[in-house]
């Protein structure tokens, strides 16, 4: 078969790409399909077997065991692929939604207002983003998915208002938007039409390789015990609860997998990313 | 200021200030070996879960502030080796007026850690600066005089060697509460040693750095990681064989237990219940266990609705699988709780408990008007306690319970000084508390925890809100009369009535229980809290 | 020298900003000031004494104002809130460890990053290019606590005990006479190698795990900075004159590639101490990561507010740092220029 769109091409030849893209739809389907393709409520624990539930090692019906409360590991680990699409996705549309107007606004107006915008970005770039995600969860005070779906928002925010002003300011440049200019269509239609469609290519890449990031962040300020409420099938938090068992090989089970689960997407969208640049940015060709 | 900014300046450019430090002579060279050949010393190290907050024992709440201070301060009372009974501490003997208003201490000859004197004044100056707000030494925290000690209206010295303490009416556990950590005598010569500050109070930092006149005394405290105490030869109990003691702090249990096993401390308390059994086959390591005389409980406010209805506290009650609890939670150690008495204090009633029943405890809640169930937010701390090793999972198991009978439990999940503070304003709909022995007195559970009048909005420690007058007329009666079979059946009678109108579920009793490396010799747990280490020694 | 004082011009007013916002941040804490400390007996007269005597009662700008002064008078952070402890001096310790540990991290990230890229791009498209692409790839994508637990699990089963802490506890006392919190380095300077020994032991799993950020991120810059650099004209003319790509690589695109790799390890300063905070947790490493996280579950300001200024002004900091540096390794950027 053969695609007559370069970019198409480009991205096809990408082995590391494609793993890539395989990596992603394992890992969706098992977002999708947790419902119906999990053993076990995760948040339920199991019926007792001779008085015993909490803890119980890998085999028979539970493939991965249960943890100190008796919920079933393997369904935690596939809702948790949910939880995790579900709070980077959100987290990263949010930003978009916040990022890219103020970044077109920034980069289209310029002067004071492109100086505000681009002054306020380099505060919050000060601070490290997990930090960042730190002081927002402690400022919420309260322990929910919505804390880390802002918090994350948040730090995602400045990169993508950058990226934004500086496409649009390139794009503002060319011949064909100061001719639309010079005819006098309104600078908000330009905008629209001319500018953002352009800048749509680097956006996607950036989201793409900012939804790993937000997953990594969204793991670690749970794992830090600023995430979601308890009972939650969620990565991080099951890995902050194997911190208690990192001496006992016997309990594997209840440190390897969800890490493995975390990297294992992460690196799905890495690698998906790294593949959209190469084929969407010519100038990144290798 | 100007090194803390050379430090700084240093760490930033990430060069070595150290540099500077080492180039003129070492300002405190070790003598060569002094640290390689450390065997002629006898250190201990104490692992815990947490740093202390304080080390002003009038201040403190926290058990791991209260480890450190037992050995740095004596009492005029104090607990015999590992039990609840009581011996003389700094006073040699006491005795009390017929009426029980009027107490006599007689002090022994010591010396605080500076060499001051312990006499009858500092003895005053200790209590009297819990009492009076307007004293150079008073702060605004002296929670346990404010819980126990409100009786006191006089403390005066009769002459050097003698104090008498003046009650305003008889208070039966008054003996057994002057053993408390709280009582501590305190040097005024610290104190006082640099000054009052404008509004008139000592400028002495003395939660950072506390002498007392205990088998230890205090060296250095890196917070958040040791607290390092020395030995103190002149103490008047005969110098403590240890050279040295530190507490050191490691978060996480399991890996508390890793410096258990590499040598690197001998004594470690929070053990993970299911580390127990690791613990047995390892050979260099005892496991040293006591039954605990503490209480884990879930508390219902009985000011908010529907646990206003006590049909919805006993279908709640009903409900909760506390085999369950025990087996998950608790990884099956401790023993089920029934009464919020712990079992080995005295006074404590044996009392059926409830089998778990979702038929009956629906049919209670259909009965209260809510066949559909109801949600209710359930707060916990996030940090373990010696009744609850997984504060969290204990709340996740009550939540599941009570999914049978259409009730959902919203956890939430609070810094303990915050849900105290929750739950002391009566802002929480439940909650998870516990509470462990300060002394041996069954008034020290059940008037501080469900009496009406700790019922106080703003500093209850009554997390119910249970003002049942029955009990507190009990409970009061108890208080006053001295008369050892009377208060038990008082207590008694308190029981049952709690337990019926269940207020609080009582879940799990916890045993206290250490990891003791097999060089350390005379160690004993002390059911009031508190390490006492003055008789340790390694070999 | 225009672009350095334009440069240096801006982290004035840049942190007073952060130091602003993060002030504003530690004041809005749910709960307010006297849900740090007061608990059990909380009388609202104390409670209000107490906000008084700490100046709670005035307006924001005016305590923001006090706060500023006494920074940079005296170096001061104030009070915690719970147990009035200084901060300054905490923070200070709590920083030097987490730069230690940092600063390891980066001994070993740089050599073995910078190998790894320079193989990667001379050896182009054979196995070691792909090893290194695939090793850099799992270092940004492992969550770096995971790693930790990972390594002590596998430290565990081989018997290896030290990381719990920072030195073998036999050498508290010699610790605690030192001048600075860096034990490692300084252990080194003053030749006591016993006490090194012990130090290095404790930092080595928690460096090793730490060091996968900066060392993925450095393989992947060198790479692809090498790669353009061989591109360029002169590298073309140098390989012309029968020099072996390889030396090319090395001798000349090395250099110049080390410009963006300079800056990358600014850059990954934050990367870094973000990461230092949850290596830290794993192995009760007593560092400003650790020390933010407790002072936000303890609802104590003074703490938070320092532990998180000290944070960003080191990132802003270090980052002016390669700035300046990056004028003096490439001649352009002095005489002006700007983005």
């Amino acid at each position: 078969m053969r695609f007559r769109d370069r970019r198409v091409r480009t991205f096809l030849a990408n082995r590391s790409a494609i793993a890539g893209l395989v990596i992603l739809t394992v890992v969706f389907l098992a977002a999708a399909l947790a419902g119906v393709a999990s053993p076990f409520d995760p948040e339920l624990r199991v019926e007792p077997v001779a008085g015993k539930f909490a803890r119980l090692l890998p085999g028979g019906a539970h493939p991965l065991g249960t943890d100190s409360n008796g919920f079933d590991v393997l369904s935690r680990l596939l809702h948790g692929a949910r939880t995790s699409l579900l709070t980077a996705v959100a987290s990263i549309s949010l930003a978009l939604f916040a990022a890219i107007p103020l970044g077109a606004w920034a980069g289209w107006k310029g002067g004071w207002v492109d100086g505000l915008v681009m002054r306020a970005t380099d505060v919050t770039l000060a601070f490290p983003s997990l930090f960042l995600a730190v002081a927002i969860a402690a400022m919420r005070g309260t322990q929910d998915l919505a804390t880390v779906i802002y918090a994350v928002a948040a730090v995602s925010v400045p990169p993508i208002v950058r990226q934004v002003r500086a496409e649009v300011l390139r794009v503002k440049s060319l011949d064909f938007v100061t001719a639309a200019r010079a005819v006098g269509i309104a600078p908000s239609r330009i905008v629209l039409r001319t500018v953002l469609p352009n800048c749509i290519a680097p956006i996607t890449v950036l989201a793409t390789l900012g939804t790993g990031t937000a997953i990594l962040d969204a793991a670690g300020l749970s794992f830090l015990g600023l995430g979601p409420r308890a009972e939650q099938a969620e990565w991080g938090v099951m890995l902050q609860a194997g911190l208690d068992y990192v001496r006992d090989p016997a309990r594997w089970y209840l440190v390897v997998p969800p890490g493995l689960a975390i990297a294992f997407t992460v690196l799905g969208f890495n690698l998906f990313g790294d593949g959209l640049r190469d084929a969407l940015d010519p100038r990144t060709q290798r | 200021m100007r090194r803390v900014f050379l430090v700084l300046a240093a760490s930033l450019c990430a060069t070595l200030a150290a540099a500077c430090g080492v180039r003129e002579p070492a300002v405190n060279p070790a003598p060569a070996g002094a640290a390689a050949a450390p065997a002629a010393e006898k250190v201990l190290v104490f692992a815990r879960g947490a740093d202390s907050k304080s080390l002003d024992p009038a201040v403190v709440t926290d058990g791991e502030s209260v480890k450190v201070i037992t050995n740095v301060f004596d009492t005029l009372v104090r607990f015999k080796s590992g039990s609840l009974d009581l011996a003389p501490g700094l006073a040699e003997s006491w005795s009390a007026t017929g009426d029980g208003l009027q107490w006599i201490f007689k002090l022994r000859s010591a010396k605080f850690h500076d060499g001051s004197p312990v006499d009858a004044d500092a003895v005053v100056f200790s209590y009297l600066r819990q009492k009076d707000a307007d004293h150079p030494a008073h702060t605004d925290a002296c929670a346990y005089w404010e819980d126990n000690f409100g009786v006191v209206t006089d403390v005066r010295a009769a002459d050097p060697r003698t104090v008498v303490i003046t009650l305003s009416k008889p208070f039966a556990p008054f003996q057994a509460a002057m053993a408390l950590f709280s009582m501590s005598i305190v040097s005024p010569t610290a104190w006082k040693s640099e000054g009052v500050d404008a509004k008139g109070k000592f400028k002495y930092r003395f939660g950072e750095k506390p002498v007392g006149s205990g088998p230890f005394k205090f060296v250095r405290w890196n917070r958040d990681d040791t607290v390092v105490l020395e030995r103190n030869p002149d103490y008047w109990a005969g110098a403590p064989k240890l050279d040295k003691l530190i507490f050191r702090v490691v978060k996480q249990n399991q890996q508390r237990l890793l410096l258990a096993e590499g040598g690197q401390a001998q004594i470690m308390d929070g053990v993970n219940p299911s580390d127990v059994e690791r613990v047995k086959a390892t050979p260099a390591l005892e496991l040293v266990t006591q039954p605990g005389l503490n209480v884990a409980y879930f508390a219902m406010n009985t000011t908010h609705k529907p646990f206003d209805d006590v049909r919805v506290r006993n279908a709640v009650a009903l409900c909760i699988d506390k085999a369950a609890l025990r087996e998950s939670a608790y990884d099956g150690a401790g023993e089920i709780a029934v009464t919020p008495l712990p079992k080995g204090m005295p006074g404590w009633k044996e009392i059926a408990d409830r089998k778990r029943d979702v038929v009956r405890a629906k049919a209670l809640l259909v009965d209260a008007g809510l066949a559909d169930g109801f949600t209710f937010k359930l707060s916990v701390m996030d940090n373990p306690r010696a009744y609850m090793p997984r504060p969290k999972d204990v709340a996740i198991q009550i939540s599941q319970d009570l999914r049978a009978i259409g009730v959902t439990a919203e956890v939430e999940v609070l810094q303990f000084a915050r849900l105290l503070e929750d739950t002391q304003n009566g802002r929480h709909d439940a909650c998870l508390l516990g509470w462990m022995a300060d002394y041996g007195d069954p008034d020290n559970f059940l008037y501080v925890l469900l009496d009406k009048t700790t019922a106080r909005m703003g500093s209850s420690n009554n997390a119910s809100f249970y003002t049942d007058e029955t009990v507190h007329g009990w409970l009061q009666q108890a208080r006053e009369t001295t008369d050892a079979t009377e208060r038990t059946s008082l207590y008694g009678l308190a029981q049952d009535k709690i337990f019926a109108d269940a207020p609080v579920v009582p879940l799990v009793q916890m045993p206290e229980m250490r990891v003791v490396s097999r060089k350390v010799r005379g160690y004993r747990i002390y059911p009031a809290g508190g390490e006492y280490l003055a008789d340790v020694t390694i070999e | 020298m225009l672009h350095a004082l334009r440069r240096l011009l801006w982290t004035v007013p840049l942190l007073a900003v952060v130091s602003f916002l993060v002030f504003v941040i530690g004041e809005s804490l749910p709960g307010g000031a006297e849900a740090a400390r007061f608990d059990v007996h909380a009388n609202p007269a104390a409670v209000a004494e107490w906000k008084h005597e700490r100046g709670l009662d005035l307006p924001l700008p005016q305590r923001y104002a006090h706060y500023a002064s006494r920074i940079v008078a005296d170096f001061d952070f104030g009070e915690s809130y719970v147990d009035d402890q200084r901060v300054a001096p905490l923070l200070l310790a709590r920083f030097q460890a987490t730069a230690e540990l940092a600063l390891f991290a980066l001994l070993i990230a740089i050599p073995i990053g910078i190998a790894a890229g320079v193989a990667a791009a001379a050896l182009r498209g054979r196995w070691i290019d792909w090893l290194a692409n695939t090793v850099a790839l799992a270092g940004i994508s492992i969550p770096v606590f995971w790693l930790g637990m990972i390594l002590m699990l596998a430290a565990c089963a081989v018997g290896y005990r030290s990381f719990q802490g920072r030195y073998d506890i036999a050498h508290e006392a010699v610790v605690a006479t030192y001048t600075t919190r860096f034990y490692l380095f300084e252990s080194l300077l003053r030749a006591r190698f016993d006490i090194a020994a012990s130090c290095f032991a404790y930092i080595l799993l928690p460096g090793v795990a730490l060091s996968t950020i900066p060392m993925a991120a450095i393989t992947r810059m060198t790479r692809s900075a090498v790669l353009e650099e061989v591109g360029k004209d002169y590298a073309t003319t140098a390989r012309a004159k029968g020099l072996t790509r390889t030396r090319v690589v090395i001798r000349h695109a090395l250099r110049n590639a080390l410009i963006p790799i300079v800056t990358l390890i600014g850059v990954q300063t934050g990367t870094l101490l973000a990461g230092a905070a949850l290596t830290e947790t794993v192995f009760s490493w007593p560092g400003l990561g650790t020390f933010v996280v407790e002072a936000v579950r303890r609802k104590d300001s003074p703490a938070l507010t320092g532990g998180l200024l000290f944070v960003a002004a080191t990132f802003v900091l270090v980052n002016l740092a390669v700035d300046l540096l990056y004028g003096v390794l490439d001649p352009r950027v002095r005489v002006g220029g700007g983005e």
